[in-house]
């Protein structure tokens, strides 16, 4: 996705999310990160993040862990900034997928990812998901064939 | 490297290509779509050094060929590429080589330009791609930095290339080893996260507000003319918003959800082909002067 310029109405926006987070301590010699979210706040939360964040319609984040979840396979999580509040939309089971690696948002609206485990045929899958948390469907099982397996990319 | 469409029943998966070991392997990271019928792709390993390679190939796999074979002296180890900026470069990182064998950040250009322009050292090898900013580009790294515990860090295009550590991770706070790569949110601030650490020593979800100022996402990298592009932002309006073309051209949103956080327009006829730089005005406000990464238009097909 690409980055563009807006608008003085998104800086207020920006002011007013930043006072909903906890400034942490300045660290020397560079900008002060803050942290949104500590992850393992609840018994489900996503563990290791990785892979590509990305952005849905509703501006709030999106995003996959390789742990946590209900069944310890990873998740696919939503984070809304306007409440600091993290939601699992998705816990793999393993047979639907496991270790997924990022999400992206496509053009009909729905989230996209890949996964590098797991799968019908444990060589991983690819899926989709609505920012709801609907609707989630395994569209491919690799094979480790001529299709490859164990996706790594975004 | 394969293609997927979900929009047949079933889905439809190709693969377009399937490497030996002097075209690299192991293609992890972004691929970056370079013009109107290629993309770019970067390896780990494999190529005449095994060192990685960068890659171009046709959209339909066709006409694969290696652009630059990584060596030891140029970078190891490559995480995906960037889109192009509006001077058609891709930007990357390595997780070794270079002086010191600590991993580099380079450009490289579909035609095969290529430069690295930053040495990592002190064992601050980076571990994912590199997003790219209003002034340059931006990545993070898993360890290093004033505590250890990993850093964001900035190439500036613009001074040029001057590389600036801009973030250092504590542990205890914020986590430490972040690896995932920075996200631009339309309020500046950039997001990643960390993976130890921070209050439940399970990581954190962390920002770093660099001034980057407000900005708005393309959903599509490439469109045609008379093809719809989604743009996430905050406060776009239906009736009050204009969306600037950097050929010159406006456009009007036709969707615009109820929350002001996507829009939709179509690329209107006149743009030019190419790069186009896209600004979004709302009314009232002042018209920001830098875009990103732009929309890359071609003539319609319809």
């Amino acid at each position: 996705m690409k980055k563009l310029q807006i608008s003085f109405a998104m800086l207020m926006l920006a002011i007013a999310v930043s006072t909903t987070v906890a400034r942490a301590q300045k660290t020397p010699g560079g900008v002060t990160p803050t942290a949104l979210y500590n992850f393992g706040t609840h018994a489900d939360d996503p563990i290791n993040v990785q892979g590509s964040l990305a952005l849905g319609r509703d501006a709030n984040l999106y995003g996959t862990s390789i742990g946590g979840g209900a069944f310890a396979n990873g998740t696919i999580f939503k984070f809304t900034f306007a409440t600091g509040k993290l939601k699992v939309l998705h816990s793999f089971a393993g047979t639907d997928g496991q270790s997924a690696n990022g999400v992206t948002l496509g053009i009909d609206g729905n989230l996209y990812y890949v996964a590098r485990e797991g799968g019908a045929n444990g060589f991983g899958t690819i899926g989709r998901i609505d920012q709801n948390g609907k609707n989630f469907t395994t569209l491919f099982n690799f094979t480790n064939g001529s299709d490859g397996g164990a996706p790594w990319g975004p | 490297m394969f293609k997927f469409n979900p929009k047949t029943t079933p889905p439809t998966l190709t693969t377009l290509k399937t490497y030996l070991i002097d075209d690299g392997c192991h293609p992890w990271g972004a691929i970056a779509p370079d013009d109107k019928s290629s993309l770019l792709v970067t390896t780990y390993a494999g190529g005449s050094a095994n060192s990685g390679t960068i890659g171009k190939v046709g959209f339909a796999g066709n006409d694969f060929k290696v652009l630059v074979n990584l060596e030891s002296t140029t970078g190891s180890g490559l995480y995906g590429l960037t889109p192009a900026n509006s001077a058609g470069r891709h930007f990357g990182d390595a997780t070794a080589g270079g002086r010191n064998d600590d991993g580099v950040v380079y450009w490289v250009t579909g035609s095969g330009g290529f430069k690295d322009i930053h040495s990592f050292g002190a064992s601050t090898s980076p571990t994912v791609g590199l997003t790219l900013t209003i002034n340059g580009v931006c990545g993070v790294t898993p360890h290093g930095g004033t505590s250890g515990d990993g850093t964001v860090f900035c190439q500036n295009e613009k001074t040029p290339y001057t590389f600036t550590n801009e973030a250092n991770f504590v542990l205890a706070i914020f986590g430490g080893t972040p690896d995932v790569p920075l996200l631009e949110l339309p309020s500046g601030p950039l997001v990643t996260a960390t993976s130890v650490g921070a209050k439940n020593n399970e990581g954190a979800l962390d920002s770093i507000d660099l001034g980057l100022g407000p900005s708005v996402s393309l959903v599509e990298e490439f469109a045609h003319v008379g093809d719809v592009e989604g743009v996430i932002g905050e406060g776009l309006s239906l009736t009050a918003s204009t969306i600037v073309l950097s050929s010159g051209v406006t456009a009007r949103f036709t969707f615009v959800n109820e929350e002001g956080t996507y829009g939709e327009f179509v690329i209107p006829e006149g743009t030019a082909t190419g790069f186009n730089d896209v600004s979004v005005l709302t009314s009232g406000s002042t018209i920001p002067s830098v875009s990103v990464t732009p929309v890359e238009v071609y003539p319609s097909t319809k």
